[in-house]
């Protein structure tokens, strides 16, 4: 217990209660006359350690701008700068993608091949006829002869698909959105009407596109992963140069019994502001260079290039990169300075 | 209060994986007793304080603090007890970016509460009675070494410690002031602190009396100064710091 009793308010002098001065040289030292007023009872404040007291006072045992605007900010805005066009490109990627796949997935194919021309165009009438009576199906629609060979013409080279050519007749078929059609029952239902009809659901290219955006994703995952952890290791690095460049002041500070939280705290509070500050320059910079990306991109117009355009999910991801970073940044400065500490003696 | 405030069993002190400098101490300070510290420059005394204000652990034997075992204590256990610590380091060891008034209420704000303005108030208080009235917005790096040295001083008594150690205080000031600043550690260490001043100022010491703790070769050794016919300081003051004999020289044995 401390002999300032927080219970006896004033009541100096465990041992021996304060006497008149009498001394020649001058008055007591009024701090020791009574003064009981800046005394708190508890260690309390100082001492707490938890990550997120932001709140608490800072006691300043740091110079003002020390920690500050060197290397690290940088390093900081670079790495969220590609961290948002990773999730850029991921995600407008997922986006068309799904986009396509979800067109193909309602998409199916009527072919009719047969060499015979008249039985090809009964065939296809009979087809086009049966195909919206059956359930699941929106419409069918008969590509044109000029359209059909408009897709042959990229393989045989245009001019070479001569009129006499037997190009099979296509009918596109959609279905309605979410319907399950049973691909096997559907042909041998088609196949009674038209026995050289062949459908194709476009199920393996399905597979494919869904494998290569999977994996595209990952990939995108990866490359965000790795930015982050070597975000995370780069503040911790900033972290332990600080530490030693201010080693004196903080064991100044331990010596009058500061915790190791009350440094964390102080290093905690400054390496957010730096993780943000990057942040969001290299948030700002990445989505510039969208921005001009998508510009360029719709100056080719056409369907050529995928839209660069991002769900609102997208956004709000991109917006909390560098909040994340700051998070992050400020996580491993906590760590860190813990983990540097407990060496000290 | 464990009347065993601070207790020293056969203690013993090395730097690293040096030879010890410090052997066999074994020492008891009782609350509120006032000891002085000598011996020959390197002798070991600022080693010695280490050990006291635990920024050191002894390479063998047994330190209690407060009652607690620090020997092996966990560090986490030290901060609570450092802040019952006032330490005047021999080279100061003030924040050069802060102005003489908040290195000196530092102590306060890290024991926590208490209201600004009360901590300033007491803060100019206590440095105007140092004699730095002028000095006190002033940072470290412009101060003189006394004045850094009385800076220090007053961050070392400003939350009236427990115990009080004073790494030679009055090196760097006149001879007027060091009475004065002795004054100031006898007004605390009557009002309950316990005090050790360590100094190379045999005249001084004999001025105050009292016990001694004297380093030799590594070794403590005791004695007791009779107060001398005095100057300023205890001559015109009745109640004189309590500076009775609490060295247990039966420990050193
Ligand atoms: N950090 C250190 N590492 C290694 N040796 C040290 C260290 N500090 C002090 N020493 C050695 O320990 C011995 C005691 O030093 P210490 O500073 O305790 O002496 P002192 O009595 O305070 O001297 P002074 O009166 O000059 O201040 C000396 O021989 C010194 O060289
Ligand atoms: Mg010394």
């Amino acid at each position: 217990m401390r002999w300032h009793d927080p219970q006896k308010p004033g009541g100096f002098g465990r041992k021996n209660p304060p006497r008149s001065p009498g001394h020649g040289l001058g008055r007591t030292p009024k701090p020791f006359a009574g003064q009981t007023a800046t005394q708190s009872a508890a260690p309390s404040s100082a001492a707490r350690t938890g990550l997120l007291s932001l709140k608490r006072k800072s006691l300043r045992f740091l110079p003002e701008n020390s920690l500050a605007g060197g290397t690290l900010p940088w390093v900081i805005g670079i790495m969220v700068f590609l961290c948002t066009l990773a999730s850029i490109f991921a995600f407008a990627l997922h986006q068309s993608m799904g986009d396509w796949a979800d067109k193909l997935s309602q998409q199916i194919s009527v072919q009719i091949v047969t060499a015979d021309g008249k039985a090809r165009r009964q065939q296809a009438d009979a087809a086009l006829a049966l195909l919206p009576t059956i359930p699941g199906i929106e419409n069918a629609v008969r590509l044109s002869d000029a359209e059909s060979k408009a897709l042959l013409e990229p393989w045989l080279g245009a001019g070479n698909v001569t009129d006499d050519l037997p190009v099979p007749i296509l009918i596109e078929v959609t279905t309605s959105p979410g319907a399950r059609i049973d691909l096997a029952a559907l042909e041998a239902q088609v196949q009674k009407v038209a026995p050289d009809a062949n459908l194709d659901d476009h199920e393996r290219w399905l597979v494919q596109l869904n494998r290569l955006s999977t994996s595209l994703q990952m990939v995108a995952l990866l490359v965000v992963g790795l930015i982050l952890s070597a975000t995370a290791a780069i503040a911790a690095f900033g972290t332990r140069a600080g530490l030693s460049a201010h080693r004196a002041s903080i064991e100044i500070m331990h010596h009058m019994g500061a915790e190791d939280g009350l440094i964390a705290h102080e290093f905690r509070y400054r390496f957010m502001l730096q993780g943000l500050k990057g942040g969001l320059g290299g948030l700002i910079a990445g989505l510039l260079v969208m921005l001009t990306l998508g510009h360029f991109a719709s100056q080719i117009g056409s369907g050529l290039v995928p839209d660069l355009s991002l769900s609102a999910l997208a956004w709000l991801l991109l917006i909390l990169l560098p909040i994340f970073a700051a998070l992050l940044t400020m996580m491993a400065a906590h760590v860190t300075v813990h983990r540097e500490l407990a060496g000290y003696s | 209060m464990s009347n065993r405030f601070v207790k020293f069993e056969n203690v013993g002190m090395r730097y690293g994986m040096g030879a010890e400098i410090l052997q066999d101490i074994s020492f008891v300070l009782e609350p509120g007793s006032f000891h002085f510290l000598t011996g020959a420059s390197g002798a070991g005394k600022s080693s010695l304080l280490k050990l006291l204000y635990l920024a050191h652990r002894p390479s063998r034997g047994i330190v209690s603090m407060f009652g607690d075992d620090v020997t092996t204590a966990h560090r986490t256990a030290l901060p609570r007890l450092r802040r019952r610590i006032g330490v005047v380091f021999q080279e100061y060891r003030l924040l050069d970016h802060l102005s003489a008034i908040e290195n000196v209420a530092m102590p306060l704000r890290l024991a926590g509460g208490g209201d600004d303005h009360k901590i300033r108030e007491h803060v100019e208080e206590l440095l105007m009675w140092v004699g730095l009235k002028d000095r006190m917005h002033a940072k470290p790096p412009t101060l003189s070494g006394g004045e850094k040295q009385r800076v220090a001083i007053a961050r070392a008594v400003i939350a009236k410690p427990d115990l009080l150690l004073a790494d030679e205080p009055t090196g760097n000031v006149d001879p007027q002031m060091a009475r004065r600043l002795m004054h100031l550690f006898a007004e605390l260490n009557k009002l309950g602190t316990t005090t050790v001043v360590a100094t190379h100022d045999l005249e001084l010491v004999h001025e105050m009396g009292g016990p001694v703790m004297h380093l030799q070769d590594g070794q403590l050794s005791s004695r007791h100064l009779p107060e001398r016919a005095r100057g300023p300081v205890s001559a015109t003051d009745p109640s004189r710091p309590n500076l009775s004999a609490n060295l247990s020289s039966d420990l050193s044995s």
